[in-house]
């Protein structure tokens, strides 16, 4: 007996994008706060500390997602969720530890919003990304100063950041849509052939 | 276009690609259009850098006009065009880079930003090959434009500017790396399911 095609779940199948976005952030986290308690200049060793841990936790939560996909085991949507918005808290938390608009790592950002828009249904993504928008924005506002110029840099960084999303969700549909539409033809194709009908002339048939 | 399940040869897969996910590069180049509107009437100078500022914005929504216009008829525009829109795109962010605020040039301008969507969008149509070669163009260009602004020596080693460069170019490199990425995976997921005749494979 054929079955029908279920629906292609996209966090199942992009789950490798987000543990490796994470692992680009951990890595490269890592590298800049080393950097930076070396040479000590734009932040005390204090922040650098407290950098430190929340990138182990952050590269721990990690190999919990990797062995799970090594294993062939399905994550729970919940924690791949919960996952997701750590990493968004712990980005906009070095970004307030660095001063807010004037910090330069609201970059990593972008990493993780494309493996959020290849990876998250159309509806989860956007409430990410008014989130992740939201809260950044609330950050740079407090932080931004006097200076109206710096304005028009929050709205580039913000409308860049959608973009990212934006475009990662429509190609995203696409490659779902495409697939769908291979899956069905392959389950329509498997279904039996219904018999021909058989034409009856109008003449024959018995009228009355 | 899948009428009879026949596996198609590599370039026919690189011309569905193209044609399916070129709606990608067309939206970014839209996000690109409108944080150019926003940087030419907040900060432009004087007329002469206001009026180019325009006169860019106006080619680059002809262009994208073009190809949106094609893509919503059904015959979206190929691959050469494509390339020519992204070269395009990618020159007009490094002069952003290079010329348009005085006193924050190179490294210290932030409109390097700008490459962000059009990388992960590049990434998302071509084959990783094309993709590793812009990738690593785009990033040459703009550690060039970081080089030639004046005060890129100072920064970098009396003030810490080695930092903001390579987080720069570790998340740029990030864009083109993990686009490809999925590229890839999703044309093995599709070429096996070309490939079978049997159940779904994704549940």
């Amino acid at each position: 007996m054929n079955t029908k095609p279920t629906p292609i779940n996209p966090l199942a199948e992009s789950q490798m994008v987000i543990i490796i976005a994470r692992f680009v952030l951990v890595a490269a986290c890592l590298l800049l706060i080393l950097m930076d308690a070396r040479t000590a200049k734009t932040v005390s060793f204090a922040v650098s500390r407290f950098e430190i841990i929340v990138v182990m936790l952050l590269a721990v939560s990690n190999f919990y997602l990797v062995s799970q996909v090594m294993t062939k085991r399905k994550t729970q949507e919940l924690v791949l969720y919960g996952m997701s918005l750590a990493d968004l808290a712990v980005i906009s938390m070095v970004v307030i530890a660095q001063g807010g608009f004037s910090s330069g790592t609201y970059i990593f950002y972008f990493p993780a919003m494309l493996s959020f828009a290849l990876a998250f249904p159309t509806l989860e993504l956007y409430l990410f990304l008014t989130g992740t928008v939201s809260i950044y924005g609330f950050i740079s506002l407090i932080s931004l100063g006097s200076n109206v110029d710096n304005l028009e840099m929050l709205m580039v960084r913000i409308l860049m950041l959608t973009a990212v999303a934006v475009c990662g969700n429509r190609f995203a549909q696409i490659e779902r849509s495409r697939r769908a539409a291979i899956l069905s033809k392959q389950f329509a194709a498997q279904q039996p052939q219904p018999e021909a009908a058989v034409y009856v002339p109008q003449q024959h048939i018995p009228v009355g | 276009m899948f009428k009879n399940r026949i596996i198609p040869t590599k370039a026919q897969e690189e011309a569905e690609d193209i044609f399916f996910g070129q709606i990608a590069i067309i939206w970014s180049r839209w996000f690109l259009i409108a944080a150019g509107t926003i940087i030419a009437m907040w900060s432009g100078i004087d007329e002469n850098q206001f009026t180019l500022g325009i006169i860019t914005l106006v080619v680059l929504m002809a262009l994208n006009f073009y190809a949106h216009g094609r893509y919503l008829t059904g015959k979206p525009v190929n691959k050469f065009l494509l390339l020519v829109g992204n070269l395009v795109d990618l020159s007009v962010i490094t002069a952003l880079v290079m010329f348009w605020d005085k006193g924050h040039t190179g490294l210290e301008s932030e409109f390097f930003i700008l490459y962000y969507p059009m990388l992960f969008a590049w990434a998302l149509v071509f084959s990783p090959p094309v993709t590793v070669l812009f990738t690593a163009i785009t990033l040459g260009v703009y550690t060039a434009a970081c080089m030639v602004s004046p005060n890129f020596f100072t920064l970098l080693f009396d003030k810490g500017g080695a930092n903001p460069l390579i987080s720069h170019l570790i998340t740029l490199g990030s864009m083109g790396g993990l686009g490809t990425y999925y590229y890839r995976r999703q044309r093995d997921s599709l070429r096996a399911l070309l490939a079978t005749k049997a159940a779904p494979m994704f549940k």
